[in-house]
Formats: structure tokens, sequence, C-alpha cells
């Protein structure tokens, strides 16, 4: 009989969940509220507990995150216990604004018939003429990974007469910093006063060795405050730096059968392998696929995932995930394998490259995996932590 | 208004008058000793208590008397840590808690008495008994509205771990009457210093007791798996037989059990390894008790590190350290597969500990078989995975009310016991798992335990133990049937019975998942019921 691999999402116990969670959840069902904090704080959390509250309570709400895979991450998440309301921004977006003007200004795509952006300027022109507008004062919208969206779209909405926002946010993961939004955009725009924001602060994710190794990278805006470590001191998980490749160390293929192996181990735990580029993710998925190793089980599904992809990966089944690096914020898995992390680029840019491990590693729950070919690159080495108990070298 | 009550009651003949003693508190606080299953002082909580009375006197609960408007200030500090926190005030009968406590009266007071059922002095305000205790004493819990009383309600739907079926709730703001003129905290009497009023108090976290909850509710599971585990818990339930109590014994480590249960040593007779294993029990308790725990499996890998330096030498020494070496490599991209691991180390030491680093709760571990591992060492890895997640982590799909009335008795018995405070408390009924049901003096099935069998397998779709045994009539008949159209066609009457392949319908009792709650309460009634008819019969015959 073929293994059961079924993930299951399960609510957080009592104890789970911190003071500054309790205060999150207790907030008012009516209201504009803003909770701020880092990675694997728990906004996304406090974020799905709250649409799972709304739709007990047969309100009409939406969750809205950056994209499709955010969006299919937190459908899992959130259960079949109710129905999840929930679309990416744009698209929400773009059909609320055509039910009020019938259609969106755009500005032109990049390359032709490519993605047109919201044209923001001319937008908040036209939100400006409009007058009559119907009451939406009966809707509530749960906005995870807020500080993605424009300034242009919390203000649109507030003009648009939407007055009831719960927005997770944090600034230290802003996927295009000049396009996103600020706390203070946000707070700005939908009147959210400074004492209104919450901050959570405690790492609630992570394990202790995976917070203490995403710490490291840390990039240290101060609009988002560093989480705290996790308060059970580990030594046991520690994160593995691994280099393949090269003499006396391990072959690719070896490494392989190791990663296939240790999802055997636990077939309902996700792996989560973030490449720096397409090359290294099909890299992977190749030798993953081609290899053979002895396992107990069937071998575990794998499936790859990039930008622009029509069929979006399965979050409910165990397995292995092979991503970009592009597509991972927001993620959760029960394992992160970071492969090749010395093919990252721009290798000129070590303020970029540390957020971008900051975001990659907060991305595990319980164990982080650094492989590295034998080709080492001193940019990317001179970020890697050199004490033993925060990156254990293999 | 009361929403549900689903209390299990005694028969009204034998139920001794309430005797009602109210705690005020905030609902966040509730919602925690709720989850593990005690009333206990701030320590308890690891760091999530919100102030109310019970930081006042910590480690002892101060219980307000019942008719008798509760100080102001007590309601007002259960709320005053945060805005958002709901009061409530929780109301125990204390009917069937007998032992010294201590009475405090208006002027702040305090004398020993020698139960809750003591005269009360007109100045007397509330009780002050030593934590921590069950909530099966938890008669009710009161909101000031039906709106906070809902809001507690969804704040308990969104964890997994709180399970209100069984909870009397109650909206009725009249129980909120206060009273301004009564101080709270009681001003202390300068000739009767706190300190020595409550030297023999101190607020512990209560580690032991909801470790020996969590090894209840495995061992509780696992006692579907096998006539061992039965017989495990049957041995920690106190209702072991000579048989149990043989098989318990054929493994070194499970026969130190009862030693383990009762704080006591072990036994002379230890091994090696029941040393080390219920050493690492003990260590990931002791863990519980420290400011800045370590992880479990840190915790044991520590305590065996330890044991090694110890045992070097000896010819234990390197399997253990191989065995070290395995428990850390499984953790990351070392180790192999499970089968690998299994075969690489054999016995009821090294596989506990194996599953130990290779499943990371007590649900993961109910869903795990693997042909290699024997009945004891699955017992003794549900055990290490009780003391681990203790009963605070346990979800409700876990809980079977019975075994949480039981759970919580034991928990805070075992609290009890260890600080030797002459505290004792009722006990509830053992709960009874389901094999335990299935089972017989003489080994056979009566008609309704085989009746039930089969209603149960058919509700569960475990079609691979149905059976129907058709029995002919006399005759002769042919050694084969040519099977020429879908009817065999029988000389004489044929009587047909379904039953179950007892041995399947045993196994399958043991897997997971665990038999829908609705339908296990069906098939508990109807057992009961036969067992108490034929428990009748047997006494009047």
């Amino acid at each position: 009989m073929p293994v059961d691999r079924t993930r299951r999402f399960s609510l957080p116990g009592i104890h789970d969940l911190n003071k500054d969670q309790d205060e999150a959840l207790a907030l008012p069902v009516e209201g504009q509220h803003l909770i701020v904090g880092g990675p694997g704080t728990g906004k996304s959390v406090v974020a799905l507990l709250r649409a799972r509250r709304l739709a007990q309570n047969d309100k009409t709400y939406r969750t809205l995150v950056y994209n499709h895979l955010l969006d299919h991450s937190n459908r899992h998440l959130f259960g079949s216990e109710q129905t999840f309301s929930a679309q990416t921004w744009d698209s929400w977006f773009r059909n609320i604004y055509r039910h009020f003007f019938g259609s969106v200004p755009t500005l032109e795509p990049d390359y032709p018939r490519g993605y047109r952006p919201i044209d923001w300027e001319a937008v908040e022109q036209q939100v400006q003429s409009l007058d009559n507008i119907e009451n939406q004062s009966d809707k509530f919208l749960v906005i995870d990974e807020g500080q993605d969206m424009p300034p242009a779209f919390y203000k649109t909405l507030r003009k648009l007469a939407f007055r009831n926002f719960y927005v997770a946010a944090d600034q230290n993961q802003q996927i295009h910093p000049d396009k996103c939004s600020s706390r203070q955009d946000i707070q700005k725009a939908l009147r959210i006063k400074r004492t209104g924001t919450l901050e959570l602060k405690t790492n609630y994710r992570n394990t202790r060795p995976v917070a203490l190794l995403a710490q490291h990278f840390y990039p240290a805006d101060p609009a988002s405050p560093r989480p705290d470590l996790p308060s059970a001191n580990a030594a046991a998980a520690v994160p593995e730096l691994w280099t393949y490749g090269s003499a006396n160390t391990p072959t690719l293929a070896q490494m392989a059968d190791r990663i296939l192996q240790l999802s055997d181990r636990n077939p309902r735990k996700l792996i989560g392998i973030i490449a720096p580029d397409n090359k290294v993710r099909t890299k992977f998925n190749d030798v993953l696929l081609r290899a053979n190793p002895k396992l107990d089980n069937d071998k575990p599904p794998i499936q790859t995932f990039v930008s622009g992809q029509q069929e979006l990966p399965n979050f409910g089944q165990g397995g292995l995930m092979i991503i970009n690096a592009q597509s991972c914020k927001g993620l959760e898995f029960d394992t992160v394998i970071l492969a090749d992390i010395d093919q990252h680029q721009p290798k000129c840019d070590p303020y970029g490259l540390k957020a971008r491990f900051y975001v990659m590693v907060a991305r595990a729950r319980e164990q982080v995996m650094l492989l590295r070919t034998g080709n080492i690159c001193p940019v990317v080495d001179g970020l890697l932590p050199t004490d033993p108990t925060v990156l254990v070298r293999k | 208004m009361t929403t549900k009550i689903a209390i299990p009651k005694k028969p009204r003949s034998r139920r001794k008058p309430a005797r009602i003693w109210r705690l005020v508190t905030n609902h966040q606080n509730m919602l925690y000793m709720l989850a593990a299953g005690m009333v206990m002082g701030p320590a308890g909580f690891r760091g999530k208590h919100y102030s109310d009375p019970l930081s006042v006197y910590p480690g002892w609960i101060p219980l307000f008397r019942d008719k008798v408007r509760i100080p102001a200030a007590a309601l007002h500090q259960a709320t005053s840590e945060h805005k958002h926190l709901l009061p409530c005030i929780a109301s125990f009968d204390l009917s069937d808690l007998s032992g010294p406590v201590r009475m405090l009266s208006r002027d702040g007071r305090m004398r020993d008495v020698a139960s809750p059922a003591a005269r009360k002095r007109k100045d007397d305000i509330a009780i002050l008994v030593r934590a921590p205790l069950p909530t099966t004493l938890l008669f009710s819990i009161n909101f000031r509205s039906p709106d906070d009383k809902q809001s507690f309600e969804r704040t308990a739907h969104d964890v997994s771990n709180v399970d209100l079926m069984s909870r009397q709730l109650e909206d009725s703001g009249s129980v909120f009457a206060t009273d301004t003129d009564v101080g709270w905290p009681a001003a202390q009497p300068q000739e009767q210093p706190q300190e020595q009023l409550l030297e023999d108090g101190g607020d512990t976290i209560p580690a032991f007791g909801q470790a020996l909850g969590g090894v209840l509710v495995m061992l509780y599971h696992t006692a579907n798996r096998s006539d061992l585990g039965l017989a495990a818990f049957r041995l920690v339930t106190g209702a072991a037989c000579d048989k149990d109590n043989d098989l318990a014994q054929s493994d070194p480590i499970l026969a130190e059990l009862p030693n383990w249960m009762y704080g006591g040593e072990l036994s002379g007779q230890a091994d090696t390894r029941a040393r080390l294993f219920w050493g690492v029990a003990q260590s990931l308790i002791t863990a519980q008790t420290q400011e800045r725990p370590q992880t479990p499996v840190d915790e044991a890998l520590e305590y065996l590190d330890s044991q090694l330096d110890l045992m070097r030498e000896m010819e234990f020494g390197p399997r253990l350290e191989r065995l070290i070496a395995d428990m850390r490599g499984c953790l990351g991209l070392g180790g192999g597969t499970i089968t690998e691991l299994l075969e690489r180390h054999k016995g009821s030491l090294s596989r506990p500990l194996l599953l130990f680093c290779l499943r990371e709760n007590c649900t993961e571990l109910l869903e795990f078989s693997h042909p290699l591992l024997n009945d004891a060492e699955y017992i003794l890895a549900g055990i290490l995975f009780g003391v681990r997640d203790s009963w605070l982590k346990f979800p409700k799909e876990l809980r079977d009310p019975d075994l949480s009335a039981y759970v919580a008795y034991r928990m805070a018995d075992a609290e009890h016991r260890k600080q030797d405070d002459n505290l004792t408390l009722e006990a509830p009924p053992r709960p009874k798992p389901l094999r335990e049901l299935f089972t017989s003096h003489s080994g056979e099935w009566n008609r309704t335990q085989k009746y039930v069998a089969v209603e149960l397998a058919s509700s569960c779709n475990w079609n691979d133990c149905i059976q129907t045994r058709i029995t002919l009539a006399e005759g002769d008949y042919p050694g084969s049937f040519e099977r020429n159209d879908l009817q065999v066609v029988l000389p004489g009457r044929v009587t047909t019975v379904t039953e179950v392949d007892k041995a399947k319908f045993l196994h399958r009792l043991g897997q997971w998942p665990l038999v829908d709650p609705q339908i296990e309460a069906d098939v508990r009634k109807n057992l009961i019921s036969a067992q108490n008819v034929e428990e009748q019969e047997n006494r009047h015959s």
C-alpha cells in the first residue's frame, strides 16, 4: 500500500500562542489593524485564524496575498473545515475596480503581450472623481504579506469605502522595495494610529537553531522588529553546510540519495529545495528524478515550480518541492535545503544577498541544510557564520 | 444562560452535597488551565500567565466563597494586564477534596483548617488550596455576558487542545457582583507575615504531573495495539492481574514502569538499558522545570552523552556511541532509511530512542508502524513521547472525556503526593481502552461482544476482518462446488452468522486513525451495559 503523505494543518495549542499573538487575535472584528513582525513570528498564522473566524461568523471576507503560490500554500494551511475565500491581491483589485469603473487603467507591458501593471497614478485620479461610493463596511479584508502591495492600493481601497482591514506585514521581506509599502505607508493610508499597530516579536515557526541562523542574516530594518529567538535551546538539529562535487566530498548523485532518504524517513514532511536560479533548479530536479536509492516507501513526489507556471504545486502532501529563491517568500517548509549557495547573484551586493538568505532560511520550520559546490565563492562564504553551534560544516 | 451540560454525574443518591468555591480569573488563563487539565500557579503557565488572583499567593489557589460578593479588586486584577482579557469566574465543587487548606478572612488573616468543609466564620472570604487542582472539580465557568461567553468559545475554537464539550458555560451577571470594601490582596497582618504562612508553598511547574498525564494517554492508546499494551495500561491504573504483571515483566525496561510512575527509585534488578531509558525520561521532565529548557531531543542526547562518558570502557559503550551518532544523523542528511536504522539498533532501549528523533509528536507516533518494531519497543516509545508532549500538548482528538477526567485526577494526585501535602481527591472511574472491553476471563467473547465487534467493524469499514460463517444441515455434501452461477444451492437448512476474525479485528482496533468518537461512544454504551447486566447476573447466581 502506498504510504500516506498527506500533510495536515493543525491548529496551534493554547501554549503555542504567545501574549502578542493572543492580542492580535483578540482585535475587534471591525476596524483597521496592522500586525508587524519578522519571518516566523506567526503573522500568517494570526491572519489565517482571523480569516477562519470571519468564515465561521459568516462575514463577507477575502484574504489577499501577493502571488498564486502563496495563495495556494495558504489554502492548504487553512484546512478544509470551511471555505477559504482568498485571492491574489492583483486579480481581486482589478475585479473590484472594474465593478466601480468598468476598466482598470494599466501601463504598457515590459514585453509584447506581457503583464500590464496597474497604472496607479491614473487609478488615484479616477478615484478622486468618484461620488456616492457604496458602503463597503460589511466587507472584511485580511491581507498577508501586506508590505508587498503598493501604497496606492491601500489609499484606493480606503477611498472606495473599505473600512475593515487586518494587515500582516514585514518591511524586511519586501519583494520589490521600490513598489512596496512601508509600515508608515500602510498606517497612513489606512489611518492606523502608531499605537494601533501590533508587533509580533517572538519567533514562532522556526526551531531555535534555524532562528539563530536566520538571525545571522538579519538585514536590520528597524521598521520590523528583529524576532526574539524561540525559548528552547537546541543543538541537535543545527543547520548543516555540505560541500559536494569536489575531492573527498559526496557527489551530487550521493547528495540526491541523501535528500530522498531524508524525505523517505518522514513521508508527510515537505522539503523545500530553494535554488538561486533556474539552472540550479533544473539541475536538482533532474538529479533527484534520476536518483534511485534504497528507500522504505515509494519514491517521494518531486515537484518543481517556476514563476508563471500554470500548474501550481501541491502543498498538501509531503515530498520534495524545488523552487527558485524569488518564489520562496511567505512559504513554509518543514525542512529547507538551500541548493548551490555559491551561485547566488549579485555578488556585488552583499546586503541584498544577506537579506535573501534571511528570507530563505526563515522558510524552514525544523531544519536547514546549505549545499555548496566545490567552487567556493568567497563573497557568499564571507556571509556564513563561522560558529559551529550556528552552522555545522559536514 | 447555560450552553452544554455533559458532565458525567454520579447517581443522585451517592452524590455528596456540592461545596462550591469560586476562582476569579480571565478567559486566557482559563483556557490554558483547561488545556493543562489543572488549576495551577503562574509557574505552570510557562510564561503565559496573565496576572490574576493566582499571582497573589503563588502555589496556592485562592477560591472565594460562593454566594458572597467577590472583592472588586480581585476581579480587576484578573483583567488588568491586557484590555482584551475577559473576566470569568470558575465554580469548583470541592466535595470530593479532603485535606488541609487555609481559610482567608477579609482582614487578611489566615488559619489552617482541616478541610474545605470546615466551618466558615462570618468574615472568611476565601480558602487557599495548595495547587494544583484537577479540572474535574470544575463545576461551571461563568461569564459576565453572552458576548463574553461567545468570545471564550471562539477563542477555544482557535486552538487544538481545549475541548469545551463537557464544560458547563454560563453567563450570569449576578455572579460578578463585587464588594468594594474588601481589599485584595487582603492586607497581611503584621503578626502573620505571608512568608511564614506560605512557607511550605512555593510555585512549581507541575512537570512530573504533566508528563505522567502524557504517558497515561499514550498507554491508553497503545493498549489497543497488543495484550502487552493493555497489560501496561492496567498496570499503571491499578487494575493489573497476575497475567498482566507477568507480561510487563517480560521486558526489563517496561518492568520498571510502576517504579518510575510512583516517583521511586528503579529496582535493584534494573539493568543498564532500564537505567538509561528512565534516565532519559527523567532528564526530559527535569528540563521542563528549567527557565529555558533545551529541546527534548537535545536533552535526551545530552543525557546519553553524559552516560557514555561513564561507560565508554564497558561492553555497552560502543553500542551507545553508535546509537547517539545515528540519533544525530537522522536529524540531518545522514542516517539512511528507517529500516536500516532499526536493523542497526535492536532492542527496547535503542529503537524507542531512534523513534524519538524520527517522529515529532504523539500523533505522529500513533500513526507510525514498522514490521521490525515489537510491542514493547512501541509501548516504550509511546512513554517517551508522552513525557515529551506532556498532557498539555495533546490535541482534542486524543482526549477522550473519561480519559481526560482520569488523567486530570492522576496528574493532580501525583503533584500532591510529591508535595506531601495530604490533600486527597476522590478518583474518577478508570477508563477502559476498547481492547479491554473485548476481553474476558475465559478468552471467549460473549454474545454482546461478538455482536458489537461486527457493528464496529462495519461502521469503520474494516471489511477485511468481517466474515460470514455458514453452518450446513447434516448431510452428504460434495467436497467442492462448481461455480456456474451466482447461487450455491445446498440441501437442508443453513444458518449464517456474520462475525469478525478476532485477530484481524484486534489488530485493526490498535491501528490509526482512531475510531470515530461517536461510534466509540455507542460501542462503549453497548458493551458496558451488557457487562453490568452480566455482573448483576453473576451476583444473583
